[in-house]
């Protein structure tokens, strides 16, 4: 039996250990030399497992455990097995130890410990990996997140107290005069199933802008957002925690984003592969290296070159939307799928004519080559042979 | 991947762990890790360059409470012994002003916030501990980035301004930069002034000595008599406590009507042994929560684990039940891998005895 400030007491055995916190992350830090000698195999098995169990809660937090591996950058099976969670471990192991070492010591110079900081790095870690790798699920999340912080901020939603951000746990309820408890109020949030039913039109609704949509336009999906939520009370619905909604409404947006390739192959019949592979294999060349995630920024350098330059090209209004809108659809994309879907169905989702296409890819792959060639090809004599493979 | 794969794998990480703590260990220039900065000289700017304040890296204990380092990157030119500096972390979230330092870069890898530039006294930086050092070229960079955005003359790139929207960034500049920042720029510009030297007691002039003796024998009286009745209570909390009776709420069956607490005269604490039942009993970990009417948690219980009969047993002190805020509603929550998952949030009806029928 054990109490907390409060004096309340609860019987039975803690889960954790009591009174002294746990120093795994710390006393490793502090052992290791600067002569070059490596860590002893045991504080190297104690952190790696203490790493792999943070990383397998903060997994299940964020929902990433039911998702395929892939969505972190993790390839080659459809679950979280050992395999896969060391393959994490070990780009997690690289993030905290060996690329942070530094600055975890500089910590160590103002601080006890340093427990927080790694869990705080690892967090950090998943959230860069997600964003990289499935942009789509990230980009719904933070679009989200943001609708929900307009709500509370206008007043039309409350946040549980001592909740000081929007987490997956984060109880929301509508606003109302304390002196009218609803029904709700006695038999608790609304049940999962029914913010399914609710949210299940709703990815129809937000692609293709959800993806595609930038600067001024971007607010105007979060309001859009914003004022589906709202609706939620009319429907009867009173309190859900983020979770709740964020779930069932990734899977509506997943599967409708999943629907484009369901007519994949149509092109076929206009002259065999979709117009723009060219364009989009670089896209995608340069958006999935396969490397480590500090050395993974080429994308980013490409991206921000071709939409600067993409911003100064001397076009129409309606040919730079056009432009704009299928760029912001490669990007994300080609972080998760190997093929365009097909240009009927690209057409009708991006509302762009059909026979606009080639000449856009034919702009992107110009933009693209030479971004590409200006950011990531070192400097070499003309008369040397490009490798094969490079558009 | 079999077992010498993975301790291959696990070697190898070994390997750069050394590596890594081998050049973490140094600074890249002469001075010694701790060692304190140089004032900046009065007067004009110095020359830059040769200066070995710019492009340090230091930490702080009035900032220790946020992760991150400072950045020297000039001397005031107005003669004031401050250092123009800005936040060095290792979040790899980039909005508009941030420079980034991969790690193949001494001391990265590292985002640097040119929109949040402080002034650090010198007094400050004497305090804190020398941690890196950049490249002069990347603090060049950042004092550019950092005059561009006090100019308003940033031009962030279109993917800064998207992460700019992002909530998880906002977060970060609302809990880690602004707050620092402010703890930075609150910092004095002078070092607290040193003890004076302790004179014999013998010298003339202090009179005083024996009032203030008095004062503290007071005091020391004041304090034992505290701690008399401090261990009294210890005492009592230490001893045994019966409760004349208990009562039950139930977890996992389909009724989660209100559950009546009766608090009868005399009552400091109830005891309440919360059922799990059915599919609430198949958890290994649970913690429960008591939370008022709006949602806001009164309490909450470590997580604990049943022992072999499926129940939590749980006192609350009378002056919880009655106190505000007021706990409106019981949760009951099963934790699996760290995650809570919400089992049953029992809506709580106080009755005192002699209210009931």
């Amino acid at each position: 039996m054990w109490s907390n400030d409060r004096g309340m007491l609860t019987t039975q055995t803690p889960a954790g250990r009591r009174g002294r916190r746990p120093r795994v992350f710390t006393e490793y830090v502090e052992s290791l030399g600067t002569t070059g000698d490596p860590p002893d195999q045991k504080s190297f098995d104690r952190v790696w497992n203490a790493l792999q169990t943070a990383l397998r809660t903060e997994l299940r937090v964020r929902g990433l455990w039911t998702s395929p591996p892939r969505y972190l950058g993790v390839v080659g099976s459809d679950r979280w097995d050992e395999e896969t969670l060391d393959e994490l471990t070990t780009d997690a192991y690289v993030f905290n130890f060996v690329h942070r070492l530094r600055s975890l010591r500089a910590q160590l110079e103002v601080k006890p410990n340093i427990e927080g900081l790694v869990l705080l790095n690892l967090k950090n870690f998943l959230y860069e990996r997600q964003r990289r790798h499935d942009p789509l699920g990230s980009r719904l999340f933070q679009t989200l997140r943001s609708a929900l912080r307009g709500l509370v901020e206008d007043g039309a939603l409350e946040v549980s107290r001592g909740a000081s951000e929007i987490r997956n746990e984060t109880v929301l309820r509508f606003a109302r005069p304390p002196s009218t408890p609803t029904a709700d109020d006695l038999t608790g949030p609304s049940p999962a199933p029914s913010l399914q039913e609710l949210t299940a039109t709703w990815g129809d609704d937000l692609l293709p802008e959800l993806v595609t949509a930038r600067g001024g336009r971007y607010d105007v999906v979060t309001a859009s957002l914003g004022r589906r939520i709202a609706g939620l009370r009319d429907r009867g619905c009173q309190r859900f925690t983020f979770k709740e909604l964020a779930d069932p409404l990734k899977t509506a947006v997943r599967e409708r984003w999943r629907a484009l390739h369901t007519y994949a192959g149509e092109d076929a019949g206009e002259g065999g592969a979709p117009q723009g592979d060219e364009a989009f294999g670089t896209v995608r060349r340069i958006a999935r290296p396969d490397e480590e995630l500090e050395d993974a920024e080429a994308f980013e350098k490409v991206t921000d070159c071709v939409e600067r330059r993409m911003d100064r090209l001397d076009t129409d209004e309606r040919t730079g939307e056009y432009l704009s809108n299928l760029w912001q659809f490669l990007r994300i994309h080609a972080a998760g799928e190997r093929d365009l879907p097909s240009r009927r169905k690209l057409a009708e989702r991006l509302e762009i004519p059909r026979n606009r296409f080639p000449e856009l890819y034919g702009t992107l792959g110009e933009l693209l080559e030479a971004c590409r060639k200006l950011l990531l090809e070192p400097p070499r004599p003309r008369t040397s042979q490009r490798k094969g493979g490079a558009p | 991947m079999n077992v010498e794969d993975r301790r291959d794998r696990r070697d190898r990480l070994r390997a750069l762990t050394a590596e890594a703590a081998r050049g973490s260990g140094r600074l890249p220039d002469e001075a010694a890790p701790g060692a304190s900065v140089a004032s900046p000289a009065p007067g004009p700017a110095p020359d830059p360059g040769p200066d070995p304040g710019q492009g340090a890296l230091f930490v702080l204990p009035a900032t220790a409470d946020f992760p991150l380092e400072w950045l020297l990157l000039e001397p005031s030119v107005d003669g004031t012994d401050r250092w123009l500096a800005v936040p060095a972390d290792t979040n790899p979230l980039r909005g508009p002003g941030d420079v980034w330092i991969g790690p193949d870069t001494p001391a990265g890898p590292l985002c640097l916030r040119c929109r949040f530039p402080v002034r650090l006294p010198g007094a400050a930086l004497r305090t804190g501990r020398r941690t890196g050092q950049v490249p002069s070229e990347t603090a060049s960079l950042v004092l550019k980035t950092v005059r561009d955005h006090e100019r308003g003359a940033l031009d962030p790139g279109p993917l800064a301004l998207e992460v700019a929207e992002d909530p998880e960034y906002q977060d970060w500049e609302d809990a880690v930069l602004r707050p620092a920042c402010e703890a930075a720029a609150a910092l004095p510009a002078t070092a607290p002034a040193p003890e004076p030297r302790r004179e014999p007691s013998s010298t003339p002039g202090r009179s005083w000595l024996p009032a203030v003796a008095a004062a503290l024998a007071l005091v020391s009286l004041g304090l034992g008599a505290w701690n008399l009745a401090l261990r009294r209570q210890v005492d009592r909390l230490s001893s045994p406590i019966l409760i004349g009776g208990s009562q039950e709420v139930v977890v996992g069956t389909p009724d989660r009507g209100p559950a009546t607490l009766r608090i009868r005269p005399g009552d400091q604490r109830l005891l309440v042994f919360v059922v799990l039942s059915g599919a609430a009993a198949d958890h290994q970990h649970y913690r429960v929560e008591l939370t008022d009417d709006r949602g806001g948690t009164v309490w909450q219980s470590p997580v604990v684990t049943p022992g072999a009969i499926p129940e939590l047993n749980l006192v609350i002190p009378r002056q919880i039940l009655e106190g505000s805020p007021t706990p409106t509603t019981l949760g009951v929550y099963a934790i699996e891998g760290g995650r809570a998952q919400r089992l049953a949030e029992v809506p709580l009806q106080l009755e005192h005895a002699e209210d009931a029928p």
